[in-house]
């Protein structure tokens, strides 16, 4: 356990070092940041003055040396536009993030679990028929289209909630979450639906795909043949059975769903690292949009890890294997 | 009984959930642009804009872009090199200390200094060869050459608090530490991405503003900036597409503030290369020669165009046709130049006279997140210029890389939108977009138009004290630019568009930029 | 897996159980009728500009046109017949969508069978390599990819094959692993079948249900992908919209209430999304009743 948890460190570390160089390379292909952000007015001396101060004079590889070597430092260099570092404005972010990704997740798991089992058990009768209906419908929504249809309805026509922003936080650790106060609630309530819609879908397919698959199985006539009682089986027999799966769609959703955040964050106006990663694109913030990326491997690879060590919990006959 | 319960839930639900903001010394304001509240690093449009609350310049335009005096009570032209301001006395920061003639020593000096500024405020001080205070409160400039432009220059330098700012960074303004200025409000709190807030400086010498907290909410996204003022979550919105104004108008407690402002937008022709990248023949080759350098083909450009169409149709009518570069009525605007005409047979003939009867491929490039509906434009452009016979395509791309491929002359027909506001006249964008390219000019001539006599003009405009000679310098370089040469096809003028609801009276400015200061509570 | 029951009466009589589904089977012939013939039936071509007229555009359904037809749905900003559009959008959106599901997914089968099956440093290999790819949120993938090789028709497929490979990839592994488990697989091996008989001929054909649902998912993730990148500005050319991008013009028109730019598009993208989906699940019935993913 121990020597497969070193050589995933050890690997993981050699992806976040090709993931930079790749990312260096192709976010310095986008334009020049020079070209954007400067007043149009200046001087072509200006201009150059600018370029050196910035090191944007230097070969690519010069910068990605000066860039790794700040690295190292945990330094992931200085946003351009903000003139502050990246990854304090990357973390301070985070947490908006985090909030709504988790919250959507949670409403996809809660919701979409048992409504999974409900139409996985009687897949004939018109409950379930309508829950696969409505599965497939909420995968073919886009997401812009929905949030601004939750906004025009929820908080335009009825005034349940508000619009947009965030709400009040509480500080926590140092960093800021709005959910443990009601006006953060509220507000977390039409982002987190928009994004949940998603995941649901997927998760309420995989249940019921796992429980049609299951059923059959002996095990499970021999736990009827028992006489353990319905609820036993269904939640320490079936759903044991099925939640790997699960859990692997779960783990990968989490950084899709960071990503999709990115629409949702913007129409919503949440305030989380989504909508920094698409200012910095559309200002060509080059430490940021290098930076994001980063911290978003990161993020994943950590998840990945959970992933994998829980499946081993969850299924004894996939060991992680210390070879 | 099961219906009773739920519309109980209902009325239940909007009592709890109704949660308006209450105005009466608060104003919410929906923006699209986060701040940076260091007023001297990062020389964009909203930044300029936001400055203005918690720092003052010695000189500002006012909403119709002309020169008022703030910081600087009075000023003379000692000579053609030499400036002497007069600085206003008994004005205090908001930490209390007074504002003397260091001040602005200090804030020139730092302007050029910040490392790693990578849209600096320079250009605004670097026409300066030194600044001396003889006393106090009078200040001597003297400038490198005969620059009159000075005062409107100084318009674009925040004046910072020495004693509070020497030695601090950028982050230090963010945190609200050193974000000390002499303006009628105070740097309250600043959550980046999320809102900014700034409170009324009681001690203001000057007209206090009628509001005393202002939030303002970022939000990127137009349509939910929309949607927020229709919920009442907001006061005023900034930046409300023209499609969107029917819908805030028509609600009963909303209206939309609006005017045109001194922003014009043209089409680049490449009237340089011999070989113009976006210009193909009718099988998609390369051609070697560029139609657009015969003046008869970009005459018959513009001709192609249904001005009225663009802006009735794709603006809703909330803009105003342009002849050339600088608005109608605008300061410098040439009334020889003849109007627009939409005149497609004329167009075809010109054509067909140019050899082009069959037409040619050209595509057409934009941004299409930098001005009011550029990518919807360039599209109708598109079609108006293929009822000619030409091979249209439209590229549209964001702004951050539109900008860098145009200032690398990299298009054959663009969009650009300039605005006049700051200088009050059309020099700049005649210098920087047209100019031949050498130092100090035509740093955006994106189209490589050239032409001696138009630069004659136009230099002798730049060195002009006299205001008569200056407008009539500027008038002669247009009338060359447009009506001889069609050396670029203007478009339009865009108007401001600001919904609020009707508890506060909005003016807006000719600049595009917002100002908290003209927002008015409605009698 | 029974590859015997797998004919057109089998298939049918899947569908003919479930009205709802069969209602979705037709309307999927219908679509697939109108992409196919669609250029020979639409009032106009609203890819060609000189076929169009600023001066129609925002029509309301069933508008007289400035030059004499009558537009069904209405028009969009730039004066496109809504139907036309709709058709000739629905047409680039499908397109791209399968093409870019198919590569995807020969991409991900052989990645992940390979890898499952391999075992160690490949293994390893190629699923950092996707880990890589799945770590980059799908937009980022296109918009960068998109920035730097700018707007059309084979940077859209391509930028979308990039970011959806992974996922092929990595769930294939996983169920084979789950395979490799099995029965079955230790007796292919103690027969000492070779290598590629075992992948293609054994591990792969019961890899196969969970492909086939997730091909399904990724094709409404395809279509949904594409119209979000248009939403934010990359994509397809704006001169030749795609479904996606004539919703994402419609949308800021939602809120002045004229709501047929994107809630026509949206209903006929919906519509087809959906019969896809219930389509390939009939599949996946006829397939393999047991379905393991």
């Amino acid at each position: 356990m121990l020597i497969f948890l070193t050589n995933r460190i050890i690997q993981s570390f050699i992806v976040l070092l090709a993931m930079s160089l790749l990312v260096f390379a192709a976010v310095y292909a986008i334009g020049n940041p020079i070209d954007v952000l400067i007043n149009p007015e200046a001087s072509e001396k200006e201009k150059l003055k600018t370029i050196k101060n910035l090191g944007l004079d230097k070969s690519l590889f010069e910068q990605y040396f000066i860039f790794l070597k700040n690295a190292f430092k945990g330094e992931l260099g200085y946003s351009f536009v903000h003139n502050r570092p990246a990854i304090t404005l990357i973390l301070e972010r985070l947490p908006a993030t985090l909030e709504l990704t988790i919250s959507a997740l949670l409403i996809a798991i809660i919701f979409g679990i048992p409504l999974g089992v409900i139409a996985g058990l009687n897949p004939n009768n018109l409950v379930s028929k309508s829950i696969l209906a409505m599965s497939i419908f909420f995968f073919s929504l886009p997401t812009f289209w929905v949030g601004l249809i939750l906004i025009m309805l929820f908080a335009v026509s009825y005034n349940f909630f508000p619009s947009t922003g965030r709400g009040d936080t509480i500080e926590i650790f140092g960093f800021y979450f709005s959910f443990l106060t009601f006006d953060g609630l509220k507000h977390l309530v039409l982002p987190s639906i928009n994004l949940a819609l998603y995941p649901l879908a997927l998760i309420i397919r995989l249940t019921f795909a796992g429980i049609q698959e299951t059923l059959p199985l002996d095990f499970i006539k021999f736990a009827k043949a028992k006489g353990l009682s319905r609820f036993r089986i269904i939640t320490f027999h079936l759903l044991k059975y099925i939640l790997i799966p699960i859990v692997t769609v779960i783990g990968l959703q989490f950084s899709v769903l960071i990503a999709f955040a990115v629409i949702t964050e913007s129409i919503f106006a949440w305030p989380g690292m989504g909508r920094l990663i698409i200012e910095s694109i559309t200002l060509l913030d080059r430490p940021v949009i290098v930076a994001y990326l980063l911290v978003i491997v990161f993020i994943f690879m950590l998840v990945n890890l959970i992933v994998d060590i829980l499946y081993s919990f969850l299924d004894p006959r996939i060991r992680i294997s210390d070879k | 009984m099961i219906k009773n319960i739920f519309k109980t839930l209902i009325i239940f639900a909007s009592i709890i959930f109704l949660s308006k903001s209450v105005l009466s010394e608060n104003l919410t304001v929906a923006t699209p642009h986060d701040p940076s509240v260091d007023p001297h690093w990062l020389y964009l449009g909203p930044n300029a804009a936001y400055s203005r609350y918690i720092f003052e310049r010695l000189i500002d335009r006012d909403e119709n872009a002309n020169i008022v005096a703030r910081l600087a009570e009075s000023w003379e032209n000692v000579d053609d090199l030499t400036w002497k301001f007069n600085l206003r006395k008994g004005v205090k920061f908001h930490d209390g200390s007074d504002f003397t003639a260091d001040d602005v020593i200090f804030s020139i000096d730092r302007i050029p200094n910040i490392p790693n500024n990578p849209a600096s405020y320079e250009s605004n001080v670097n026409m300066i060869e030194s600044v001396e205070a003889t006393d106090s409160h009078t200040l001597v400039v003297k400038t490198k050459n005969p620059y009159p432009l000075l005062l409107r220059r100084l318009s674009g330098v925040a004046i910072v608090s020495k004693n509070n700012v020497e030695g601090s960074t950028t982050e230090d303004f963010a945190s609200g530490k050193v974000a000390i200025g002499t303006g009628p409000y105070k740097f309250n709190s600043y959550t980046p991405g999320d809102n900014y807030q700034i409170t009324v400086n009681n001690n203001y010498w000057g007209v206090k503003p009628d509001f005393n907290d202002v939030t303002f909410k970022i939000m990127p996204d137009g349509a939910s900036r929309v949607a927020a003022l229709l919920a009442g979550d907001v006061d005023i919105l900034e930046g409300l597409s023209p499609s969107s104004v029917p819908a805030v108008e028509s609600k009963d407690g909303f209206k939309v503030a609006k005017r045109a402002s001194a922003r014009t937008l043209w089409l680049y022709v490449d009237t340089q290369n011999d070989n113009s990248p976006f210009v193909t023949d009718n099988d998609g080759n390369a051609m070697s020669v560029n139609p657009l350098k015969d003046k008869r083909v970009r005459k018959a450009l513009s001709l192609a165009i249904d001005r009225d169409a663009i802006v009735s149709k794709v603006m809703d009518g909330l803009a105003e046709e342009a002849n050339q570069v600088v608005p109608k009525g605008f300061f410098s605007y040439s009334e020889n130049i003849p109007e627009n005409e939409f005149n497609i047979n004329k167009a075809k003939e010109l054509m067909a006279e140019a050899g082009y009867a069959d037409g040619f491929g050209l595509t057409v490039h934009a941004p299409n997140d930098r001005y009011v509906n550029d990518d919807k434009i360039a599209q109708a452009i598109a079609q108006m210029l293929s009822k000619i016979g030409l091979k249209m395509q439209v590229e549209t791309m964001p702004k951050a890389v539109y900008f860098g491929r145009l200032n690398k002359q990299e298009f054959s027909l663009s969009m650009i939108g300039w605005d006049n506001a700051f200088t009050g006249s059309s020099l700049m964008s005649l210098s920087a977009a047209f100019h031949t390219k050498e130092e100090g000019y035509g740093s955006w001539n994106a189209g490589g138009y050239s032409n001696t006599a138009f630069d004659a003009e136009v230099e002798k405009a730049s060195a002009a004290f006299d205001m008569q000679e200056y407008e009539g310098h500027l008038k002669k370089a247009m009338e060359i630019l447009i009506a001889e040469d069609q050396g670029a096809i203007p478009l339009h003028s865009q108007f401001v568009t600001v919904g609020t609801t009707d508890k506060v009276d909005y003016t807006p400015r000719a600049d595009e930029a917002f100002e908290v200061m003209l927002v008015k509570k409605t009698n | 897996m029974n590859k015997n029951n797998f004919n057109i009466i089998n298939f049918l009589k899947i569908y003919s159980e479930d009205k709802l589904a069969l209602f979705f089977l037709i309307n999927l012939i219908i679509i697939l009728g109108l992409v196919i013939f669609g250029p020979l039936i639409t009032l106009q071509n609203p890819y060609d500009l000189s076929q169009l007229n600023i001066l129609d555009s925002l029509l309301p359904p069933l508008s007289q046109a400035y030059e004499n037809n009558y537009f069904l749905l209405g028009t969009d900003d730039q004066g496109r017949d809504l139907l036309s559009a709709i058709i000739y959008g629905l047409r680039i959106s499908l397109y791209v969508g399968s093409l870019s599901v198919i590569i995807s997914l020969i991409v991900g089968i052989i990645l992940g069978v390979v890898s499952a099956y391999f075992g160690g440093f490949v293994d390893n290999f190629i699923m950092r390599v996707a880990d890589m790819v799945l770590a980059m949120p799908s937009f980022l993938i296109a918009l960068v990819l998109l920035s730097i090789l700018g707007r059309g028709l084979e940077n859209v497929v391509f930028a979308l094959v990039m970011s959806q490979w992974a996922t092929f990839a990595r769930v294939i592994r996983s169920s084979a692993l789950s395979e490799k488990e099995k029965d079955y697989f230790y007796s292919a091996r103690c027969l000492c079948l070779p290598q590629s008989r075992i992948i293609f001929g054994h591990l792969l054909p019961n890899c196969l249900p969970p492909i086939i649902v997730l091909s399904t998912i990724n094709l409404a993730f395809a279509i949904t992908l594409e119209a979000s990148l248009s939403f934010l500005g990359v994509g397809l050319p704006i001169t030749e919209p795609s479904i996606g991008l004539i919703i994402s013009n419609g949308y800021e028109y939602i809120i002045v209430g004229k709501y047929w730019m994107s809630l026509y598009p949206g209903l006929f993208l919906l519509i087809t999304v959906v019969s896809i989906n219930i389509f390939s699940d009939r599949l996946r019935i006829l397939l393999n009743p047991r379905l393991n993913i």
